[in-house]
């Protein structure tokens, strides 16, 4: 490559690094649930070998009975022990995989294509793609998934050009391999995108080395060994299932026909897949930073949109490499189907290689229209402003509008919690919080785990489940359900509850002392804190 | 090949309440579809053709789509602009920028009137999108069958291919310039679905399919035309299913009950207006126009077996009754397609004014 070409990519990749890591600690808000409980997993990892519920080196993690996968918390074990006991620990896979994208969707596209030009667009459009920053910077185990297959991939592409750089095809293997351990529908994904690769290679595949193939058994077969044995796993897969689906679950009682049941599932899992190509949700408001449907913001740009349909249209009519750009398309397709499948109608998070294909796509359609300059000052400006909009939605509105969904102000009840901790008997706080309705907080305990440097050694030991409602003790912390009537006779206790667990406010102060007030990011109470 | 699936389509989705408005476009519809098969059979000079092709969308445009947004806009008093949800959120938003110390110019800029066309123009493009058109078009049944979209799902294969290959065709991108003309005032619907707008595309759409079915190659042709058939079919089969899903929408339960009422004889019937939208439609279709509506504003007491008329009441009547008139019986109860019990026939005990 030229040196301008590195000189660029290196220019586009730093660009994406400021633009992932300005601002880290504050945007988002709040760590949410998943961030918090994979972090103290992993500090327990780190400190004990297990997690917080005794576990050795657990394969999939309990965490709040959600059953995580294990690559994104063993990796955050590697940066805690290089950085310590802190937030940003947390983020630190996100970010380097996100950052990471950036060149390896270059060497991608460059090895689709052939063309520097379109390579470098796809790079800079992945550098400032709001849904790439949006997830990169919130801790998110599928980037790095992504990551694995578009390398893997590339080092097969170059196969394909070179069959005789067998080294090449046995790392793609090896990569590929790795990449189904970040994500649980990368181990279907990853399987699927390969049988199409093989197909679309079919003269080629058959050149692959035997050690390659040896490789990625060895790598899968603990990986479906677990999934098919481990109830944990099938638990995981029956609770995102479209089965879930309020909606379908009504329609599917409407028959008793077992054909005819699994005739409306297919229905309305293909209804849903087809949903996801929505224009409303991929350029309007697919990211859902605020709760309204619009104003929001897409996880693509809108000048994208022609460019991709010109894009689709020069990768079918476009006459070289065409078997590259049928894989593209079956990328876009196969990893399109984890978000429709599950029972969230929309879950960007599952689809996020098909977003980054859109942006390869668009690039390759940019690349058509590139030489008028005018096209090209007409995007560079369009970006921009999408940019500047995505930066105001995501630093402006999305905290106010939904850092109750990262639990926002879970840390200040809890930083405040572990300062009074010494002048009580006990502390008890519900987490059945919300602005405009109660929903329960998960991954409490974590909370209090992490933000109160409480040693995992000590969780794992004194961590149980109570008698109350929904509760969990440790230390003098009990996190349950508050019954007023009961709790409002108990002596040297401190109690923190939203107003959706307390009675009005005057009736508390009658019994007990108000000492705090503790507010959601938009200013409103959020919690109470009582003492008894 | 595939004009027998057009007009299969179009009888498929005709609303079943046709209105003046909706006959006076199905004629420019049918009129400018016979000008196109023409065209298509006789291979009418190419300039003629294209002559045609864009004068008479000039007309469609003008005469029915922007008379539909009118009559759409006024009826439901809600379109892209009048939107307060949207309104109120642009300002919340600005708002927001404002207390946290945004520069107002920086705000204006990005949050300003331009957002309504943006959110108008996204809108038209999800409405003419692959989920409307392969996979669910109306989720309520009014418009076709609750779970299929504008066609079967595979001939989202044939789209594709007309599109990609045949796009360079006069017919194809026509015909693309056509649905995107007639389908553009879905826009200004925002956030209604527009399916009347939808629905005067569809022929283009299945030129634009036709086409694609060209390019099939080897049996490619007989699995997308089987496995269409079979769709259809199979969307036949599963009636009970589907009359369970628009219970409401489509209430094919109030057949027996208008029945029940249009045999009573010589007595006065008397029907719940609860029982659903637009009873009188009903009573009208299944020529029981005698039949009397017992709304809000009548009167239910007891009366003697000789003064009593056939009174079938809904839940809301019925909760009336057996609040105000002790110890009245229920002769006959009717339920809805989901099995629920939704309308009763009184003893003859009852009277209403």
């Amino acid at each position: 490559m030229r040196k301008i070409v590195w000189f660029l990519l290196i220019a586009i990749t730093m660009l994406g690094l400021v633009l992932r890591v300005y601002g880290i600690n504050q945007y988002p808000v709040h760590l949410g649930h998943d961030e918090v409980s994979q972090l103290y997993d992993a500090i327990s990892i780190a400190q004990t070998g297990k997690d917080i519920y005794g576990h050795r080196l657990p394969f999939m993690f309990d965490s709040v009975n959600d059953f995580k996968p294990p690559f994104y918390t063993y990796m955050t074990v590697i940066w805690y022990w290089l950085l310590g006991w802190q937030e940003v620990v947390i983020k630190i896979t996100g970010l380097v995989f996100g950052t990471l994208l950036i060149p390896v969707v270059f060497f991608f596209t460059n090895e689709l294509f052939k063309k520097t030009q379109v390579s470098l667009a796809t790079s800079f459009i992945t550098a400032i793609s709001p849904f790439e920053i949006f997830f990169s910077r919130k801790s998110f185990e599928n980037q790095a998934g992504i990551v694995f297959i578009f390398v893997g991939f590339t080092l097969l592409l170059r196969f394909v050009r070179d069959t005789t750089k067998k080294k090449l095809a046995n790392i793609g293997m090896a990569l590929l391999g790795i990449g189904m351990y970040t994500y649980f529908s990368h181990a279907i994904l990853i399987p699927l995108l390969l049988t199409g690769f093989l197909f679309l290679n079919f003269k080629v595949a058959k050149k692959i080395p035997k050690t390659g193939w040896v490789v990625l058994v060895v790598l899968a077969l603990p990986l479906y060994w677990n999934i098919l044995t481990n109830e944990k796993s099938t638990n995981r897969g029956g609770a995102v299932f479209i089965a879930q689906d309020r909606v379908l679950g009504e329609k599917l009682n409407f028959t008793n026909s077992f054909l005819g049941k699994k005739i409306i599932l297919f229905d309305y899992a293909f209804n849903r897949y087809l949903s996801q190509f929505n224009s409303n949700y991929l350029f309007g408001n697919g990211l859902d930073l605020t709760k309204q449907t619009y104003p929001d913001t897409g996880l693509l740009y809108l000048i994208q949109l022609p460019f991709i349909l010109i894009g689709i249209y020069g990768l079918f009519k476009g006459t070289d490499r065409k078997n590259h750009s049928l894989f593209l398309i079956f990328i876009l397709l196969v990893g399109m189907i984890p978000s429709g499948l599950t029972f969230e109608e929309y879950s960007p998070h599952r689809s996020l290689i098909a977003f980054s294909v859109l942006n390869i796509i668009s690039a390759y359609g940019l690349n058509v229209i590139w030489k008028r300059r005018i096209v090209g000052v007409i995007v560079m400006l369009c970006l921009v402003l999408g940019l500047l909009s995505f930066t105001y939605f995501y630093t402006i509105n999305y905290p106010t509008e939904r850092s109750f969904d990262l639990h926002y102000p879970f840390k200040q009840v809890v930083i405040l919690a572990w300062e009074k901790r010494d002048n009580y008997d006990q502390i008890i706080f519900d987490p059945k919080f919300g602005e405009d309705a109660p929903k329960i907080g998960t991954a409490t305990h974590y909370y209090f785990g992490f933000y109160g440097h409480y040693l995992p050694a000590e969780m794992q030991k004194n961590l149980r489940y109570g008698l109350r409602d929904r509760e969990v003790l440790f230390d003098k912390f009990s996190i349950r359900a508050i019954d007023w009537r009961q709790d409002s006779q108990l002596k040297k206790v401190l109690l923190i509850a939203s107003p959706w667990s307390l009675p009005p406010i005057e009736e508390v102060k009658m019994t007990g002392k108000v000492i705090s007030e503790i507010k959601f990011f938009n200013g409103k109470t959020a919690f109470f804190v009582v003492e008894l | 090949m595939l004009f027998p699936f057009i007009g299969f389509e179009i009888i498929k989705i005709l609303p079943p309440n046709l209105n003046y408005q909706d006959g006076w476009i199905l004629r420019f519809l049918f009129l400018f579809l016979g000008v196109l098969f023409l065209g298509f059979v006789y291979r009418l000079g190419g300039r003629l053709t294209a002559l045609v092709l864009l004068i008479s969308p000039v007309f469609i445009y003008l005469f029915s789509a922007l008379n539909l947004l009118l009559i759409f806009t006024q009826k439901n008093n809600s379109s892209l602009f009048s939107d307060m949800g949207l309104t109120n959120g642009i300002n919340i938003f600005r708002g927001q920028g404002i207390a946290m110390g945004a520069n107002p110019m920086y705000i204006r800029l990005l949050l300003n009137k331009s957002y309504f066309l943006l959110v108008g123009m996204l809108h038209w493009l999800t409405e003419i999108g692959p989920a409307k058109l392969f996979g669910q078009f109306d989720g309520e049944g009014i418009w076709g069958p609750s779970g299929m979209g504008m066609f079967p799902k595979v001939f989202v294969i044939p789209m594709f291919l007309g599109l990609i290959k045949g796009l360079k065709t006069k017919r194809v991108y026509i015909s693309l310039l056509i649905v995107l003309a007639l389908t553009f005032p879905v826009a200004f619907l925002y956030p209604q679905a527009g399916y009347k707008f939808l629905v005067l595309a569809m022929p283009f759409w299945a030129i634009i399919i036709s086409v694609g079915f060209q390019f099939l190659v080897g049996y490619g042709k007989i699995a997308v035309l089987f496995l269409a058939i079979g769709e259809t079919l199979i969307t036949f089969a599963l009636g009970t299913y589907e009359a369970k899903v628009t219970n409401v929408t489509r209430p094919s339960w109030i057949e027996p009950i208008i029945t029940e009422a249009r045999v009573a004889g010589s007595k006065e019937v008397f029907v719940s207006d609860d029982l659903t939208d637009q009873l009188s439609v009903y009573l009208r279709w299944y020529e029981a126009e005698t039949v009397n509506i017992i709304d809000s504003s009548s009167q239910i007491f007891r009366c003697t077996n000789d003064e009593a008329g056939i009174v079938i009441v809904g839940l809301r009547d019925l909760a009336i009754i057996k609040r105000n008139i002790s110890n009245v019986g229920v002769a006959k109860t009717f339920y809805d397609a989901r099995g629920q019990e939704v309308a009763f026939r009184m003893k003859p005990e009852i009277c209403v004014k």
